[in-house]
């Protein structure tokens, strides 16, 4: 097993991939009495095209497929309930499924060995037949239409959709009615098989643990499951071009106070020598100096009466490109959009505002760590993202300077931009 | 000493030494008996608070130093316990192991500033910034009723009761708020600043001594004042109403809204809770597993107690063609606890569920200060305690709580773009 403290937080990280491919990665804080385990397969809504397990051609399955899939683990063929279970451990147990990764979860502060088995029993136990997968479906849409009239929902679903061409980002990560109602038991087995494969997951435990006991309990349990040899998955390929799908949408619903996001398209540089989770915290400075609290666009933006509140600044990453979107609510959108356009003519940055930016983003990894579900989620996506953990993120971020902030600003294409409105009929 | 209440003089300052923590929380609460028409002038001055101060003239600028602090995270509000309102200012910040010696210093000259320098002129809020928080307001009770699912329950638990404390809309009344000037609310913050009740709770990696000193110099309260407030919950009158009402919205909202009567403390600490779980708290509860599960018919439904309110919801989202259906299902799993048809397994789940939420707590900044905050204010137990007496929970229990349990208000409000 390895082991290596974490700089800037001071937590140890020990990790280990078995004989089958599973890893496991551990980070004990034993001064507490909960206990935060993740179990994610890097498999999301993005994954539709592949070539399956066992077979070599290309194949494709209905969107939200994945995330139904998420939600019929919970299904045993003994008929228990897997929450059941763990309620009766005395842990709180969840799922979610996102763009590139699906994760089965649960948070304890006992019984870990009982709930760890459970946890990976019963996510390596699939069982679909035609009857409870028909059952589904009803479920799954009443969940489509509850998003369907969450106004924040439907506005970053087409804040992001308009931005992509090719990428299945696009698409959203539940489907829809139509591809939802298409989906057979064949389809679930088949993905599966192939993204569930041990080595295409790992387990990353939080909290109050002790590393050895808790690789033993793992390896004795992946120990008595067979799983054909690894083999890479094959995704389609896809180039997402740097432009935009759709330039402008207005959304009709009923909101009393318009929305608007301004969604900038940036295609992430590769810079020798920088990861690219530094990279983007360089371009994530730039968009949260210009636009956030701090900003002067907001301090215009409030005295002129435009916009009341905040802005919103967050930012999507999806392969090659990230999707910074700046939102607020404004009955005067047309001119807030405007404004955004004529911020964007003069793209300097101070140095005290840059160094600022950097103090926060270093404050930010200790705050991370306080707490053991984002310290959890925070290494999770990373994992899921890059194919590795990243423990030098501190010290990374220690080294970023005003000089090469403005290298990557001035070269960076801000042209490829996206605006969603959203107002009542 | 973990915990330590000191009085001084126009506040009680209560110390919590929690070592284990990298963040600090300061909680400043100052506190009134609740008055309907005070509601949205004590939201009003609330927010205005954090707007800009004296030496912080814009938000920008109120926001740049919040960096400097190490990225400190500062909120204010309202919130109403019985009888009593809360506002509330609350900072976390990261302490000076991880940031610099001056750090503690820094965030009390902070809060100073914003509580007692606000920007004002001519004894009143300045123009500019009452203007601007009033739309702030405006904007709020426009879009209250916007998303259905947050919307149903809170608008049932107005039809329960409208002359209920605790039911009043946190947001505030348009009426009332069209007639707060600059000066009236100058008025009212000073009386707030002179005549509430303050509780000031820090909570993290803390020397009492060094705290209490810093406390001294930057949290000036004027005058002595009354040191406690009782918290008085009223009686509740059950009246089975049947109400419906629309939304342009896809989905459904199904609420039925409990009241119950004469609870022991035991029963609103403890029992309570158990009866809800077991109801409708997560994925093994007779409603998830009888109306979701078995029958398809909602992807949320769940029940929820107030000791506080001393209600219970029920909340299900759904298509209103099936209202009588889910409606009979529902009814029947609640008859169902009334009956004792509980396995000693459901009991023993709840059991350990809530007993392992309690043992959660520890490792959290805010949930530690909230077990203080409700030791001092309503006498509740610490965890420890908490953990036993949930284990003492028996099924009779149950099934005798469940007779005090009323259902007042059955509420649907009903999708128009189905």
């Amino acid at each position: 097993m390895n082991k290596i403290t974490i700089p800037g937080i001071e937590l140890d990280l020990y990790s280990k991939t078995l004989n089958n491919g599973l890893t496991v990665y551990i980070i004990p804080k034993n001064d507490i009495e909960d206990t935060f385990v993740t179990f994610t397969t890097k498999y999301g809504s993005v994954h539709n095209d592949f070539i399956p397990l066992g077979k070599d051609t290309m194949y494709t399955v209905p969107s939200g497929i994945a995330h139904f899939l998420e939600h019929k683990m919970f299904e045993q063929e003994d008929g228990t309930d897997p929450f059941t279970i763990f309620e009766q451990n005395g842990a709180m147990a969840n799922a979610n499924t996102w763009f590139h990764r699906t994760v089965y979860l649960f948070n304890t502060t006992e019984k870990l060995k009982d709930n760890l088995n459970f946890l990976l029993d019963y996510v390596q136990s699939p069982y679909f037949t035609d009857e409870n997968v028909e059952k589904e479906k009803g479920i799954i849409i009443q969940e489509i239409n509850m998003y369907l009239d969450d106004a924040i929902d439907r506005f970053y679903e087409a804040s992001r959709a308009n931005a992509f061409i090719k990428d299945p980002i696009k698409i959203s990560v539940i489907g829809t009615e139509e591809t939802v109602s298409s989906i057979t038991k064949e389809d679930l087995y088949l993905c599966y098989n192939t993204f569930y494969h041990p080595s295409n997951m790992f387990v990353l435990v939080t909290g109050n643990v002790n590393p050895d006991e808790v690789i033993k309990i793992i390896e004795t349990n992946q120990s008595n499951k067979n799983y054909p040899k690894a083999k890479e998955i094959v995704l389609k390929e896809f180039l997402e071009p740097d432009q935009i799908d759709v330039k402008k949408e207005m959304i009709k619903m009923d909101v009393k106070i318009p929305k608007i996001s301004y969604n900038f398209k940036i295609r992430i540089p590769e810079i020798k020598e920088l990861d690219k989770d530094i990279v983007i915290g360089y371009i994530s400075a730039f968009f949260n100096s210009k636009f956030d609290a701090t900003s002067t666009f907001t301090e215009k933006m409030r005295s002129s009466g435009i916009v009341n509140k905040g802005i919103d600044v967050y930012s999507t990453e999806s392969n090659n490109y990230m999707l910074y979107t700046i939102s607020a609510e404004t009955e005067k959108y047309d001119e807030f959009a405007r404004s955004v356009e004529t911020e964007m003519q003069d793209l300097f940055v101070g140095e005290k505002e840059f160094l600022r930016k950097k103090k926060m983003m270093l404050a930010g990894v200790v705050t991370t760590s306080e707490d053991i579900v984002g310290l959890n989620y925070y290494f999770l996506e990373n994992i899921a993202k890059r194919g590795k953990i990243k423990t030098d993120i501190y010290n990374d971020i220690k080294e970023m300077n005003y000089e090469t902030f403005k290298n990557i600003i001035n070269n960076i294409n801000f042209e490829n931009t996206n605006i969603v409105i959203l107002e009542s009929k | 000493m973990k915990y330590i209440m000191i009085p001084m003089g126009s506040y009680n300052l209560h110390l919590i030494n929690e070592p284990k923590f990298k963040e600090i929380n300061i909680y400043i609460d100052l506190k009134r008996k609740v008055k309907k028409e005070e509601v949205t002038i004590r939201n009003f001055l609330s927010t205005i608070l954090l707007e800009s101060t004296n030496k912080y003239l814009t938000n920008r600028l109120l926001a740049i130093e919040t960096e400097e602090l190490y990225g400190a995270s500062i909120g204010s509000g309202i919130s109403i316990n019985a009888d009593v309102s809360s506002l509330y200012l609350s900072i976390i910040y990261l302490k000076e192991k991880y940031t610099d010696e001056f750090q503690n210093e820094n965030v009390f000259k902070f809060i100073n500033e914003i509580l007692f320098n606000p920007d004002i002129v001519d004894k009143a809020f300045k123009k500019d910034n009452f203007n601007r928080v009033k739309e702030i307001l405006k904007e709020n009770i426009k879009t209250y009723d916007e998303e259905a699912m947050t919307y149903a329950p809170l608008r049932a638990q107005e039809l329960m009761d409208e002359n209920n404390t605790f039911f009043y809309r946190g947001v505030g009344y348009t009426e009332d708020l069209n007639k707060i000037t600059p000066e009236k609310l100058y008025d009212y913050y000073k009386d707030v600043i002179s005549n509430d009740v303050v509780d000031v709770f820090i909570t993290g990696d803390i020397d009492h001594e060094k705290l209490k000193e810093l406390s001294a110099s930057y949290l000036s309260f004027n005058s002595n004042k009354q040191s406690n407030i009782e918290f008085l919950t009223p009686n509740h009158l059950v009246k089975e109403k049947v109400l419906k009402e629309t939304k342009d919205s896809n989905q459904s909202w199904l609420i039925l809204g409990y009241k119950t009567d004469d609870l022991t403390k035991f029963e609103e600490e403890y029992i309570m809770s158990v009866y809800s779980v077991i109801l409708g708290g997560g994925g093994s509860s007779k409603l998830f597993t009888n109306v979701r599960e078995k029958h398809s018919l909602c992807y949320i439904i769940s029940a929820n107690a107030s000791a506080f309110k001393k209600i219970i919801l029920i909340r299900s989202g759904i298509n209103a063609k099936d209202y009588d259906e889910t409606l009979k299902l529902i009814k029947k799993e609640v008859d169902n606890m009334a009956k004792g048809k509980i396995t000693k397994e459901e009991l023993s789940r709840a059991k350990e569920l809530l007993i392992g939420l309690t043992k959660k707590e520890d490792s959290n900044l805010i949930s530690i200060r909230n077990q203080h905050i409700s030791k001092y204010y309503y006498n509740h137990n610490l965890p420890e305690e908490d953990i036993k007496n949930f284990k003492k929970v028996k099924l009779s229990d149950i099934t005798e709580f469940a007779k005090k349990v009323h259902l007042d208000l059955t509420y649907l409000l009903e999708g128009s773009s189905e």
